[in-house]
Order: structure tokens, then sequence, then C-alpha cells
């Protein structure tokens, strides 16, 4: 089911690199019925094996040392830094427009999922509320009773981006900024192999302890946003745990098409991880 | 009075491409079937199905613009026009709005006053919907046979001055599309136009459009 026809992916959970690297290998490659697969073939193997010159490793600073990170997030991140100046060059980078991304985020992706969820319209599907009676009760009530309040929001915010007189303000504006961020990333990618930056600003937060504050919740992204934008590949690493025991994972991202680099740096970043 | 307004209009034409599947899809790109015989998830708008272009919907174009003498862009794009509509299962419809396939090109026609040649502005493609239909017992059926369908939208620039060049030139179109194979142009089965009409006097525009089997 669509979401955000331009960021949608299949992200696979896997115990390893050179796990994920097997799905991708499935996965992945030129599929006929698929108009946004690629014809670029998928790397091999051997291109998975540690390289054989030390990695350069761009530290993300405005991430990394990020306001709303947590304690325990910003130590795992500082240990991994630490960890990889010995053996691998560290190089500064900068996004500077990387603080739009969720902005950009939330218009470019709400405005895709309006569009990719109107089919659900008490038409087909199953569920029409018993109470319509014309038209156009069919679609406000069938929609209005058979969305939850969140996908609801989202529609909302979607369609009053792309409505007359909004849509050049907000859509048009936040596909340019998207295209910024994304130079960005490729010129930072032109100095480094990989980009590092912890993936999410803290541990899991209880099921039901943000949901009434969707913005809170929303800012959880802050850090993984960016990769999606523009369209790079990235993977999230389980690093360490806090002191309750949940789980502090730190990202990768790479070049585009780059993915066996960016696993063998994810390989490279598990062998460098402390042992529970 | 009236005599103080003349008509300056113009004419969108949407015909039915012929190719042997639709623009989307593998299904038949055909005529009289029984109801929703030939669909698939991709044009009944599923969840998860997506659409894959038809290189020969292309093609169709490319013949029709090159008959027009339009510039064909090496790159065009493709928009959703979204609206709720029972026939239309995804919500939006396929379209081309920023960047269409061709500009350009014009037609020559012969009316009463004269031949001339009708400027063209823009040719694009996109999908047909399904058919409304509604019944005696006043409930409403949709056949989705005919979503999906590949169209290609050819607008004219608003330049006739009288009804019978407008009739002269949607002969001319259908001829010509009959001719080069790119639409088999029977009305009964395919598009007519929807009319863009404005009327003029001095420096004051009206402006409504209307559509006509």
């Amino acid at each position: 089911m669509a979401f955000g026809s331009s960021l949608d992916q299949i992200s696979p959970f896997a115990h390893s690199c050179s796990d994920l690297y097997e799905i991708l290998r499935i996965a992945g490659g030129f599929d006929e019925r698929d108009a946004t697969s690629s014809i670029i073939p998928l790397p091999d193997p051997a291109s998975l094996d540690y390289p054989d010159r030390p990695l350069r490793v761009g530290l993300l600073r405005n991430f990394l040392e990020h306001d709303a990170l947590d304690d325990a997030v910003s130590l795992a991140a500082q240990g991994a830094i630490r960890l990889c100046a010995s053996g691998q060059i560290l190089v500064d980078i900068e996004l500077p427009s990387a603080k739009y991304s969720i902005p950009v985020y939330y218009i470019v992706a709400t405005a895709e999922a309006s569009s990719n969820l109107a089919r659900f319209d008490g038409v087909r599907y199953g569920f029409r509320h018993p109470e319509a009676t014309d038209l156009a009760a069919v679609y406000d009530m069938s929609r209005g009773a058979g969305f939850g309040p969140e996908v609801r929001r989202r529609i909302m915010m979607g369609t009053y981006v792309l409505s007359s007189g909004y849509y050049d303000a907000y859509y048009n504006t936040a596909l340019k900024v998207r295209h910024v961020i994304a130079d960005e990333i490729a010129m930072a990618m032109k100095d480094v192999d990989v980009i590092l930056a912890p993936t999410t600003p803290s541990t899991a937060f209880k099921i039901g302890e943000k949901v009434d504050d969707p913005v809170a919740m929303y800012l959880s992204d802050v850090f993984t946003v960016p990769a999606n934008l523009a369209g790079v590949p990235a993977v999230s690493i389980p690093w360490s745990t806090d002191a309750a025991g949940l789980p502090i994972g730190l990202q990768l991202m790479g070049r585009h098409y780059a993915e066996a680099q960016l696993l063998s740096a994810g390989i490279l970043l598990e062998k460098l991880r402390p042992q529970a | 009075m009236m005599s103080a307004y003349e008509i300056v209009a113009g004419l969108e034409i949407h015909a039915q491409i012929v190719t042997r599947t639709k623009a989307f899809c593998r299904c038949p790109n055909q005529y009289g079937a029984a109801p929703n015989t030939l669909v698939c998830p991709v044009c009944l708008g599923m969840p998860g199905a997506l659409p894959i272009l038809n290189r020969e919907v292309v093609a169709q174009a490319a013949r029709l613009a090159r008959a027009l003498g339009a510039t064909i862009h090496n790159q065009s794009r493709f928009d959703r026009k979204n609206y709720f509509y029972p026939d239309l299962p995804k919500g939006y419809q396929i379209s081309q709005f920023y960047q269409p396939f061709a500009t350009g090109g014009r037609l020559r026609i012969d009316a009463n006053a004269g031949e001339r040649y009708i400027s063209i502005t823009r040719a694009h493609l996109e999908e047909d919907a399904g058919k409304s239909m509604h019944l005696p017992d006043g409930s409403t059926v949709v056949d989705m046979n005919r979503c999906g369908v590949p169209l290609i939208e050819i607008v004219s620039e608003p330049e006739f001055r009288s009804p019978d060049e407008a009739g002269a030139y949607l002969s001319a179109m259908r001829e010509l599309l009959r001719f080069i194979g790119v639409c088999d142009g029977n009305m009964e089965e395919g598009h007519c136009a929807a009319t863009r009409m404005s009327l003029c006097a001095g420096a004051v525009r009206l402006s409504s459009a209307s559509a006509l089997r």
C-alpha cells in the first residue's frame, strides 16, 4: 500500500549487514513490472570484502552533537567516533539544510499520501458507511469513519499543501529544498565513503507515550529523513544499549548505488562494536 | 448586443489511441467486452499496483506529433489529476500537465471561408476512466474496462471564428488520426471534444467550457 511514493521503499530488518546484502541480492535489480527499478547491475559478493584502505568516514556534526540527543545516545556516538578514529580517516562534514528535512518530509510525504489514499473511498474495498445516502456522503462518511486519526491528519495536511493557492508556497518549495538537501549530501559524499550519524535522538519511547503530541513524534525522524529525501542508501546498526537495556542504533549513509560499500562499512562498524 | 461579440473558440480533442494493450498495464485495449472483464490490479487501482508505461502509446503519440508538425519534447512528465468519482478507481487520473509530450504544430482545415491553418497548443498523454451507468431502479454501476485506455489530448489555440470552422477542424483531425492509424475515430466508441470558448468584445473576455460527445 503506497504512502509517499517518492519515499517508500523496502526496508529489511536483519541480524547483520551481510544478511542485508543477501536480501539486496534477492530483492534488488531490474524488474520489468516495476518502472522504478534500475538496470544498474547488483554488486557482486566480492565487493563486500573489507576495504584495503582506511575508510573515509564523514562525521555529521550537526547530528552527532544535536540538542535533542539523549545522553545515552550521545555517549554511544562519541564512543563509535573514538573507535573509528584508530584505523579510519574521520572527516567533519556539515549539511546546512538538513535542519529543513522534517518540514520538507512532512509536506512531501503527506501530499503524496493524500493522493495515494484517495482510492479508499467507500465505493470499493469493503467498508462503506451504512448511513450514507448519496455519493458525497459515501465519500465523507466512509473515509471519516474508516481512517484513524493519524491517517486523517496526514491526508488533511497533504490536501492542504497541494491545494490551489498553497501549492507553490508549500509543495513546490518543499521540492526545491529537497533538491538542496540531496545536493548537499552528494557534495559531502565526494569527500567521504560513508556518513556516520545517530539513528534516533532517543531510545524507544513507550507505546502511546507521544500519541497526544504528534509533532514530538515526528521529530524522532530527524536523523533518518535526510537519506530518505535524498534517495541515498542508509543502514542502521545496533550499537549498544542504555541503562534500561533499550537498544541504541547508529546509522551510516552511502552514495547512490553504492550499497556494497555501505554494507562493507557496516561490517566494519559491527566489528568495532563494544561486546555486550 | 450579440453582434458586438466575436466568437473566439478553441477545441480540446481526446482521442483513444489504438494499441494492443492499455496505457499502463497489459489488459487488452478493446471496446465492447462484457463489463469488468478487461481489468487487472493496475487499471483497477488496487493497493500496491503500479503503472508501467506502454511503449506503443509513446510511439503513437510521436506519430501524431510528427503529423501535426509539433515539437516532441525529450523529457515530459506525468502528473496526477486528483478528484473523487466512482469510475476513477485510483482517485486520480494519470495525465500530463506541466511538461506535455508535444507542443506546437498546426492542422489545415477547409471551412466555408476557405482554407486555413489552425495552430496546436499542445498534445499530451493520459488515461481514460471507467464508465458509469445509471440504472432504471436508481442505482449506478461502473464498468472499469475503459480504465487505463490510452488517450491523447490535443489542444488547439483559440482560433476558430465560427462553428463551421470548429466542425471542419474536428473532421480534419479525425481524418488525420484515422489515416496515420493512431485513432479509429469511432465516435460511438471514442471521445469527441471539450470546447473552450471565449467571447471577445474588445478587451473584455468571457470564458466557459462545455463538453460535446
